[in-house]
């Protein structure tokens, strides 16, 4: 049964073709200039923005200040620690996929020592032994394999991202073999479950810097908007690394503009 | 005799100067390391010591003024619109900025004052002889990961060494304080003034609530 195209259904089709290649072509742009905002959907984004203010403040906030009043401080370090460890398959997996085998081999190591002597990941005695965590997932892959970010999206719920990170979220969700494992023994709820523990854990960890953000900027949206950018072009860089042997400036970026550039200031 | 051993000094200087110059831009790191280290021991020590909420303040304004080049932040973070306000607009920006940067980064120094924190300078990458990055860990008792801070130094004109920029896990404060200013700036019609006035209301807010809180 195909619908007759009419003059309103053809436009709609359109609109919906133009939208998409809009994006994909937005994705396999060059990385973007710090300054550039790329917020076309700036409107719509300060809506979600809103609506994702009034979840986390009647549900999200409550809940990582209940989780944070309740627990004692190493319980809350065990489990943010477990579920870290849960991620090493995705963690593993980017590695390879980004030839970063010296890192893949950290990860390894790291899952084998603190799933032994870490008590299934609870202590992460990995990181005393020089063997430091770093993250990784497919939207970081995506980037080192040259897609462009695309504009700024906030989703409900998930928050700040973008196209990449968004086809990077969806392949890591299904490459999981724990979600795998549970698509396949029936098991919806663990996802679910997993999903919410790892929010409440995120609120808790970061609930000084979130609660920083809400009082002390003047614009949340566009400070949000500017730290979730800056991050992940860090993450990307994989920045944390200390001075990586053949090229210690490819870990920093020293030609972005900085303060104290005078003549960079002057001249725009 | 004086001739020749003035020569004899100046040749001595130049072949001294030419045979150090690889090695200015590593100095230059060094002494960026020593010089954060240095500012963070002595901020730490000034929030231990039981001091009152004004004299901590003044001692905080001190601090920021001498350790961090806060006009040259100001301007940066200002961007574009540095050529487009008045004078006088400049002005009142950078009074207002300074006293903004104050409240917030003294409430966030609060927030730390009851934990034993410690910094510790990690390394140093240098960009030139005026240009470098010092990267530190802030290690906090209750938590494994440290907090990974990197300061942005630069030597100014008069060989002062100052913080132009802090990094938090990568993020720049500058940067993001320069995006959420244009925006600011860009929803009250591309006005500088809207900014001020933003800035205002919010520094007045920001130390209302520290009273509060003191009280």
């Amino acid at each position: 049964m195909t619908k007759p195209v009419t003059r309103k259904n053809l436009m709609k089709r359109l609109c919906g073709f133009a939208t998409i290649s809009i994006v994909l072509a937005a994705c396999a742009g060059q990385p973007q200039a710090v300054d550039d905002e790329n917020d076309p959907l700036e409107g719509l984004n300060r809506a979600v923005h809103g609506f994702n203010h009034v979840v986390d403040v009647m549900l999200l906030r409550p809940a990582a200040t209940l989780y944070r009043g309740l627990l004692p401080p190493p319980v809350q370090e065990g489990i943010h620690n477990l579920l870290s460890n849960l991620t090493t398959p995705i963690i593993l997996l980017n590695d390879l996929l980004q030839g970063e085998t010296e890192r893949a081999g950290t990860t390894l190591t790291r899952f084998a020592i603190n799933s032994t002597v870490g008590v299934l990941g609870f202590g992460d005695p990995a990181t005393e032994m020089g063997y430091k965590k770093h993250g990784e997932d497919f939207g970081q892959t995506l980037a080192v394999w040259g897609a462009g970010e695309g504009p700024y999206i906030v989703l409900p719920i998930f928050g700040p991202s973008n196209p990449r990170d968004v086809v990077g979220r969806v392949v890591d969700y299904f490459t999981d073999p724990l979600n795998m494992w549970a698509r396949n023994t029936d098991r919806d709820g663990f996802p679910i479950a997993r999903g919410v523990i790892t929010a409440v854990d995120a609120r808790a960890y970061y609930y000084d810097a979130i609660e920083d953000i809400n009082t002390n900027s003047l614009d949340p949206y566009a400070a949000m908007r500017s730290f979730y950018r800056q991050k992940r072009n860090s993450e990307i860089m994989n920045s944390e690394d200390i001075k990586t042997k053949a090229a210690p400036n490819l870990s920093f970026d020293f030609d972005a503009p900085s303060p104290g550039d005078e003549e960079l200031t002057e001249a725009r | 005799m004086l001739k020749t051993r003035f020569l004899f000094a100046l040749v001595l200087t130049l072949s001294l100067a030419i045979s150090t110059t690889p090695s200015f831009a590593e100095d230059f790191g060094k002494k960026a390391e020593t010089f954060i280290q240095t500012m963070a021991d002595k901020a730490m020590a000034t929030y231990r010591s039981d001091k009152d909420e004004k004299e901590l303040e003044l001692e905080f304004r001190n601090l920021l003024n001498e350790d961090f080049d806060v006009r040259a932040i100001g301007k940066w973070v200002l961007g574009r619109y540095w050529r487009k306000a008045t004078d006088s607009e400049k002005e009142e920006y950078l009074k207002l900025f300074e006293d903004f940067i104050i409240v917030t980064y003294a409430n966030r120094f609060k927030d730390y004052s009851g934990t034993d924190i410690t910094l510790n300078v990690t390394e140093s990458l240098t960009k030139n002889d005026q240009d470098a990055i010092v990267r530190s860990q802030i290690i906090r008792p209750e938590t494994a990961e440290p907090i990974l801070v990197d300061w942005r130094v630069k030597g100014n004109k008069n060989d002062e060494l100052k913080i132009v920029d802090v990094l938090i896990a990568g993020v720049s404060m500058s940067q993001t304080q320069r995006s959420e200013f244009a925006s600011v700036i860009k929803r009250n019609g591309g006005e500088v003034a809207g900014l001020i006035d933003a800035l205002r209301s919010k520094t007045t807010q920001l130390v209302s609530n520290v009273n509060k809180a003191a009280n």
